[in-house]
């Protein structure tokens, strides 16, 4: 055997042991020694060829070995030994050098190292298929869902939300995303709608983790919402209404998923069923102005009425009576003709004028230089109405601020407004008694016509509807309308018509009217 | 750029709807079509601030369902806005009522002072007021600075939206 390599000489150094040699010459074995057994190389002979069935032997005569020397690992040579041999073999000026080394322990190493890398590897395997399953599932269901309508969204453990596979298109136009950018959407802006909702969806699932929310709620919707979006369906520069409602689902794994819905077909009849109720009522809020306006005319129709019926009746009655003789006949007869004319001619008129009525009743003066004065009125009608109180033996006058008191409203209205106070007053006043009319200014621009009478009140059940029509007092003679043209007037000139029981017993109704000042 | 929310908040078939298409896409259809939940529509606008200042700002708008016994407007939908468009019907006085309603509802949401505007929209049909627009704008509170609007006709539409946007820009409450 030749001078050994340093670099071989190192490798022996470290730790080797039961180390055996051959030297070949010309494809004869020159030289063979040391742990021939451990390394099974009883069969090498001096003087001889390798043989044949050696699993080095090829490796080292094959080919003519250069500088570089020829390195075989782990080497299982002797089956019935647990040892492995590495083996080295370079040639020098013609000899070719084989070492044998004991590689039990490196091969063991290796072993150990190559049977954890491939469990690494094996479990690397299992994971990247679960992962690819995972893939696979979650793709299945986004496009089982997609197909549906719906789109998810997974919370991520960062916060945001992502869906599991590529998304519908209309989920991409809602969503805002360009080409190539990341899918995700992060909640909480509150200026977008969908950001919003995934901020509160984030609580929500946050809640069920920490066992702060309700346990029975597994769900929490949106409202559904309306975008204007580009049109997905590709038409350039156009817009079109697009529905959605979004549903954040706590899973029972502590995962947070939104599905959001594209709404079509069930947004559309909700909105129909929605549309159609809408419809119903402001056709009735239309009908049931209508119909108070025409309840307040039919009242002044049937007030303006009642005079010439009145004296028709009576002229009948004295008829019927058989105490009248022929030239007092012949007179009630034209003074009943003349009553039934004037109703005929109040009819025609009521029947011209009623479309003008119907606008008058919109129309007041709010100028303070033409607007009507509460405090005269109030007088002028208190003095039409003394006499029917002197029959009653009811005393009536008027108190409070001397006037002027200009208010908004239209004089001949605001007279029918206290006329119909101060009969409903007299109804109720008990005999020997004093009706009140009070008028004051009040601060805040209003004026104040109050009027009080000491009789029983209105009774509690009534109160609360007693400025509605067909309410009556409990006193016979009166229509039930009175009181509510009343609230009807006042409130259309931007007032208001109370009740309240009155101190000391009584009834105290009181009319708040906005005064007409420069200002307005 | 600056984004701002904007809710419009009324009663339903006061015209919300339609002041938002003829401020964002200038049409108009007499059409009664009922929002339910919200609508969302954006509308990029220049305004001069007091300062002379131009400024871009993109206007979220929030065309919220019309309250009534049928839908209630949940209160997340008032959440970040920067501004409120109360709308009211002329021809309904008592949708006044329901609007400056609402507002205290979403004001109290927004925890916040924002700016809030009234529109007394349907100016084009003023011959059918109940109550003359004089004597309406008479019982609102002045700093909801309210103004006729028509939806139909287009007048004081943009004013109204670029009066607002100058507001919120300006910070005013």
């Amino acid at each position: 055997m030749g001078p050994i390599p340093e670099a071989i000489q190192a490798g022996l150094i470290a730790g080797t042991t039961k180390l055996a040699w051959v030297v070949l010459e010309g494809g004869i074995v020159k030289g063979v020694g040391g742990a021939v057994s451990y390394h099974a190389l009883t069969d090498v002979q001096a003087g001889e060829g390798l043989p044949d069935d050696a699993p080095w032997a090829a490796a080292i005569t094959a080919e003519p070995l250069s500088g570089q020397p020829v390195e075989l690992k782990a080497l299982t040579l002797n089956a019935d030994e647990d040892f492995s041999s590495d083996i080295i073999a370079w040639q020098l000026e013609g000899v070719t050098n084989v070492l044998f080394f004991d590689a039990s322990s490196t091969a063991k190493l290796l072993g150990a190292t190559m049977q954890r890398a491939n469990a690494d590897a094996l479990l690397r395997d299992r994971l990247a298929g679960a992962e690819r399953m995972r893939r696979v599932e979650r793709r299945s269901r986004g496009e089982a869902f997609s197909a549906l309508g719906y789109e998810l969204l997974e919370e991520g453990p960062d916060g945001a939300f992502r869906p599991p596979a590529e998304p519908a298109s209309w989920l991409v136009t809602l969503c805002g995303w360009e080409p190539g950018e990341a899918r995700v959407v992060d909640p909480g802006d509150p200026v977008d709608y969908l950001s919003a909702f995934l901020g509160d969806a984030a609580a929500y699932f946050r809640g069920v983790r920490e066992g702060t929310s309700d346990p029975e709620q597994r769900s929490y919707s949106s409202g559904v919402w309306t975008e204007i979006l580009p049109d997905s369906r590709g038409h350039d520069a156009e817009f079109r209404d697009q529905s959605f409602q979004a549903h954040a689902l706590a899973l029972t794994d502590g995962r947070g998923v939104v599905v959001v819905e594209l709404k079509s077909m069930s947004l559309e009849e909700m909105q129909s069923t929605l549309q159609r109720q809408r419809d119903a009522e402001l056709s009735y809020e239309g009908l049931s102005h209508e119909m108070q306006v025409k309840d307040v005319l039919l009242h002044c129709i049937v007030h303006d009425l009642r005079g010439p019926l009145a004296s028709l009746v009576g002229a009948f009655s004295l008829l019927e009576s058989g105490r009248l003789d022929a030239l007092d006949q012949k007179e009630t007869i034209e003074m009943g003709l003349r009553q039934a004319k004037r109703q005929d001619e109040m009819i025609r008129h009521v029947l011209d004028v009623f479309s003008a009525e119907y606008e008058a009743l919109r129309q007041y003066d709010d100028d303070p230089a033409t607007a009507p004065d509460a405090v005269t009125i109030a007088r002028e009608t208190t003095q039409r109405q003394k006499a029917a109180y002197q029959a009653a033996g009811v005393d009536l006058v008027v108190t409070g601020d001397a006037g002027p008191l200009p208010v908004i409203g239209t004089a001949d209205r605001l007279e029918r407004v206290i006329a119909n106070l101060i009969g409903n007053a007299l109804r109720h006043a008990p005999k020997g008694s004093s009706v009140e009319v009070d008028l004051k200014a009040m601060p805040g621009g209003t004026v104040v016509v109050s009027v009080l009478d000491r009789g029983p009140g209105v009774p509690e059940e009534i109160r609360e509807r007693l400025f509605r029509r067909f309410v009556q007092g409990g006193s016979a003679g009166a229509a039930g309308l009175g009181l509510f043209y009343v609230r009807m007037t006042v409130e259309r000139w931007g007032g208001t018509a109370d009740y309240a029981p009155r101190e000391g017993g009584g009834a105290a109704f009181q009319v708040k009217l906005r005064r007409a000042t420069l200002s307005t | 750029m600056i984004r701002k929310k904007i809710c419009l908040l009324g009663s339903f078939a006061v015209g919300k709807t339609s002041l938002v298409r003829r401020f964002v896409h200038s049409i108009f259809s007499e059409r009664y079509h009922t929002t339910v939940g919200v609508k969302i529509d954006k509308k990029t606008v220049q305004v001069r601030i007091d300062d002379g200042t131009l400024t871009e700002v993109s206007l979220v708008i929030w065309d919220v369902q019309g309250e009534d016994r049928f839908q209630s407007i949940p209160t997340s939908y008032y959440r970040g806005s920067s501004g409120l468009l109360l709308v009211a019907d002329g021809t309904r006085p008592t949708t006044l009522d329901s609007a400056i309603e609402i507002a205290e509802t979403a004001a109290e949401c927004i925890g916040k002072d924002v700016p809030q505007r009234l529109l007394l929209n349907k100016g084009d049909l003023v011959a059918k007021w109940e109550i003359p627009a004089p004597e309406l704008i008479r019982r609102v509170d002045p700093a909801l600075a309210p103004r006729v609007t028509s939806a139909k006709t287009g007048a004081s539409v943009d004013e109204a939206f670029r009066e607002i946007a100058r507001s919120l820009l300006m910070g005013e409450a």
